[in-house]
């Protein structure tokens, strides 16, 4: 059993096969060893934690969650694309409903998912931004997501124009 | 940076420094285990969800987008490295100096710590075209100049064991 500390202070206790499929805490049990002391984890806050090992012990028994991520060197954007199409077509519902959360939590869980090194949690995260932006016109993300307009009008024309190609 | 920021900066820095002392004490593990705690406080401490999902990519940074918080983290994994070398676990040297490179593909200790690793993991090739780039920097560097030395040792023992090999290989059909 593993201990982790959140950002508030409490301790959260997990099995190892469970947490291990985070690459940072595999990386530190691999280097320092299992031992009573828990790992402190200062940006994850205790619910995001809780929410990060549900997924985990949901798929726990993925052990190829629990080994870092092959990266071939050729042809490595595709490889990234082939990459994100091969983990969409390997979301379950649990990972749909995981993620009709708000999009406080979604954002917190980016970077949860980002320290903590899952990057198949990463991948859903991103993805489900992605979907919330589908559709939407630049007036509509920046309403969503809260997005200053940080353009001049000149800068902003130019982007307009530069882009149109994909509006129609 | 927020109070709490600050607090947690405080915290990951005293780990560093503990590291630091350990490793000068030759106490390896306890410094792996201080310079990881060091990490944990200091990732993340300026990241925003959007900047997470677009990361920068190594290979075609420019140097001044390095900033002084990427060279501090990879100073620290560039350190973790080190201790695996003196607990001679080269995958480890490996795998935590390509971390570094990924910071900052500028830190020049953990591109020598990676070309110590490929030597010693028989990664010949690779090993020899990072000390390229590294003595073209500095080509009086006396550190470099002991890894070409132990390349060019590797493979000659790697030439000798070949030929015992193949000894005779002609002659075994007669």
């Amino acid at each position: 059993m593993v201990k982790l500390i959140t950002a508030e202070g409490s301790i959260i206790t997990v099995e190892r096969e469970v947490i291990e499929q985070s690459g940072t805490i595999r990386n530190i049990l691999n280097d320092v060893g299992v031992s009573e002391e828990p790992i402190p984890l200062p940006t994850v806050s205790g619910p995001i934690l809780t929410k990060i090992v549900e997924y985990c012990t949901h798929h726990k028994d993925d052990i190829s969650r629990r080994q870092p991520r092959e990266v071939s060197n050729e042809d490595e954007s595709d490889s990234s694309e082939a990459a994100i199409q091969r983990a969409i077509e390997q979301m379950d519902d649990f990972d749909h409903e995981f993620c009709r959360i708000d999009q406080g939590t979604l954002f917190d869980i980016i970077l949860a998912a980002n320290f903590l090194d899952i990057q198949p949690l990463l991948d859903l995260a991103g993805y489900t931004v992605a979907n919330m932006m589908k559709g939407k016109s630049v007036e509509e993300i920046r309403a969503t997501f809260r997005v200053k307009n940080d353009f001049t009008p000149e800068e902003e024309e130019r982007a307009l124009k530069a882009n149109a190609w994909c509006e129609s | 940076m927020s109070a709490d920021s600050s607090e947690k900066r405080k915290e990951g820095l005293s780990h560093k420094e503990a590291g630091n002392r350990y490793f000068k004490a030759n106490e390896f593990s306890k410094a792996l285990k201080e310079y990881h705690y060091a990490l944990l406080h200091l990732r993340g401490l300026n990241s925003d969800a959007m900047n997470v999902a677009k990361p920068r990519d190594p290979e075609t940074m420019t140097e001044d987008e390095v900033t002084e918080q990427d060279k501090e983290l990879s100073a620290i994994s560039s350190n973790i490295a080190a201790c695996h070398m003196r607990l001679q676990r080269y995958d480890r040297v490996v795998f935590c100096a390509n971390e570094a490179l990924k910071t900052n593909p500028f830190n020049k200790k953990a591109k020598f710590r990676l070309a110590q690793g490929y030597v010693r993991e028989g990664a010949l090739g690779k090993a020899s075209k990072l000390l390229d780039e590294l003595e073209k920097d500095s080509p009086n560097d006396q550190g470099f100049a002991a890894e070409r030395r132990n390349i060019e040792l590797k493979e000659k023992q790697a030439e000798e064991k070949q030929r015992k090999e193949f000894a005779g290989m002609f002659d075994r059909s007669k």
